[in-house]
């Protein structure tokens, strides 16, 4: 996929863990967890809200493009 | 939509059709038993009468049939229409029974509150493609029957020798098997799309 999710580089960055995270943004870790790996198709609005408010950052430290030979797919 | 009460219903209705399911089972044994019993006692004594009474008027699917007096049907030419009726209501039986199967595939995730699975979409599919057979069936099965029914009892021949007043046959053919077949492709086709739907919903964070 083109886009690709760097919570776990803003974690590390905030030093917190994905158990303190899941408690501020009310995801379930297991959830958190594909989220940061990568294994979701999309993402409301709302998670991304509550994520950036418990993080302090912008969505834009969380979400990368990033061109692909084949046109992302 | 209130998906509990979907959930409650779906899961008596599965409750039901399972009944159903077991009453077409025993039904289909009382009416096997019964017709091997019937042949059973013809074996014994060839010459016994079944108790039926015929009042001079009698009707088999579509024929209506008007005896003479003091006329009544040889024991084996009944049992041969007795076995091809079996034989043709045990088909039906069978259709209906594997559709009701089918139907309770299909209402099992949804009575757990997911109705959008691709093996739905399936089910509907397999379900489409047995209301053809039922309406093919249906349809052959009156065909069937009524011609077993004027050689079982001899009805030409009787009709030529004057034993009988009056034959009349009225075939009746129904097609509405065609439209359930579409109208259940299409559901089938709203479940695919209801399951990717679900899918998305289920990837989204």
């Amino acid at each position: 996929m083109a886009i690709i999710l760097r919570l776990d580089r803003v974690m590390a960055d905030r030093k917190m863990s994905l158990n303190e995270l899941s408690e501020k943004v009310g995801v379930a870790n297991v959830n958190l967890s594909k989220l940061k790996n990568g294994r979701v198709s999309a993402i409301r609005f709302s998670t991304l809200d509550a994520i950036c408010e418990a993080l302090d950052c912008q969505p834009g430290d969380i979400l990368e493009y990033e061109k692909t030979p084949n046109g992302g797919k | 939509m209130d998906i509990n009460k979907l959930s409650a219903t779906a899961g008596r209705l599965n409750r039901f059709f399972k009944a159903i399911q077991a009453a077409i089972i025993i039904a289909w044994i009382v009416v096997i038993c019964v017709t091997a019993a019937l042949t059973v006692q013809n074996a014994i004594n060839p010459n016994a009468m079944l108790d039926y009474e015929f009042n001079n008027a009698l009707e088999l699917g579509p024929i209506k049939l008007t005896f003479a007096d003091g006329y009544a049907p040889e024991n084996s030419n009944f049992l041969v229409y007795a076995w091809i009726s079996t034989a043709l209501g045990s088909a039906y039986a069978a259709v209906l029974y594997i559709g009701l199967g089918y139907v309770r595939k299909i209402l099992n995730p949804i009575a757990c509150g997911r109705p959008f699975y691709l093996e739905n979409a399936l089910y509907l599919k397999k379900i489409a493609v047995l209301s053809l057979i039922w309406g093919v069936v249906k349809n052959l099965g009156v065909v069937i029957e009524t011609t077993a029914a004027m050689r079982s009892f001899g009805l030409d021949a009787l009709r030529d020798s004057g034993m009988i007043s009056s034959v009349s046959v009225d075939y009746v053919f129904s097609f509405d098997f065609i439209v359930t077949f579409f109208v259940l492709m299409l559901m089938s086709y709203v479940f695919s799309y209801g399951a990717e739907l679900q899918r998305l919903d289920d990837e989204t964070l």
